[in-house]
């Protein structure tokens, strides 16, 4: 299948969420070396939770207390206050997972809130570097506060990574699309 | 309902240790949140009674002009005040 931006990127996988707990695509493997990670449209059952990404290889998805790296920077959308006072960061060196929503606040779960993403996989399946994911975000917070911001994650260790997850922190994933798509260098 | 992971397409159901980890998950996030939501119900009740406009309104105004606010509603904006400056 081909089409990534008008081109001939190869769709990996695409799923389709139905309050399910957790979206993965497997099949990310060695015939690319960059990989786009697309999240659209994601609905969590629960308010005020965070957007969760963890890789994994043929074994399962890792999430080993200290299996991951990530840091955010972002920009609260709010006129009540000063919008300078409203940038700010996270960052968690060892954690057992990549918080890829953060913004003092989680996503809201009403009508018309939700949370979407355009992430980049910087390595092959068989890459030598531990995998490092950078991305933007946004979303609307449960206090209907529009957040937006950039991150970026790493798996702490060198893995035959083959598998992406996406989750919130608590409840499921009522609806939304996520799709990865293999870049070609050829 | 039990939770499952969407793989490729396929529902495939937690394993028992993934059913325990996602409770505590569910557990700690309604530890947190359930302070901060008992909070919005109240803020939300106090707009009702003295909308933020109200406030702002307030805020605007001279000191000798906040004096002739009846004492009520000065009562009623300095607790609001406080409601919203003890947000979990």
């Amino acid at each position: 299948m081909s089409g990534f931006m008008g081109g001939g990127g190869h769709v990996i996988g695409s799923v389709e969420a139905d309050n399910d707990a957790s979206l993965i695509i497997t099949g990310l493997d060695s015939a690319y070396d960059t990989f786009l990670i697309e999240l659209a449209d994601m609905m969590p059952s629960a308010d005020a939770v965070h957007a969760w990404m963890r890789l994994g290889d043929a074994g399962g998805i890792d999430s080993g207390v200290a299996d991951y790296g990530w840091g955010n920077n972002y920009q609260r959308v709010d006129s009540a206050s000063p919008l300078q006072g409203n940038a700010q960061s996270y960052e968690d060196s060892s954690d057992s997972k990549m918080v890829i929503s953060n913004g003092g606040h989680g996503v809201g779960s009403t009508a018309g809130e939700g949370f979407g993403a355009s992430l980049k996989l910087h390595r092959p399946g068989d890459g030598s570097i531990a995998p490092i994911i950078t991305g933007t975000y946004g979303f609307m917070t449960d206090l209907a506060i529009f957040t937006t911001g950039v991150l970026g994650g790493r798996r702490s260790s060198v893995i035959a990574l083959d598998r992406i997850q996406f989750l919130f922190s608590s409840g499921s994933i009522l609806s939304g699309r996520m799709t990865v798509t293999g870049v070609p260098h050829a | 309902m039990p939770r499952v992971h969407n793989i490729d397409g396929v529902r495939v159901p937690f394993s028992p240790g993934e059913e325990v980890e996602a409770e505590a998950r569910q557990a700690e996030h309604e530890a947190r949140n359930l302070p901060l939501e008992e909070w919005l119900g109240q803020m939300a009740e106090s707009d009702m009674v003295l909308p933020r406009y109200v406030e702002d309104l307030f805020d605007a105004m001279l000191p000798a002009q906040q004096a002739n606010v009846s004492k009520k509603t000065r009562d009623s904006i300095s607790e609001k005040k406080a409601k919203r400056l003890a947000r979990p």
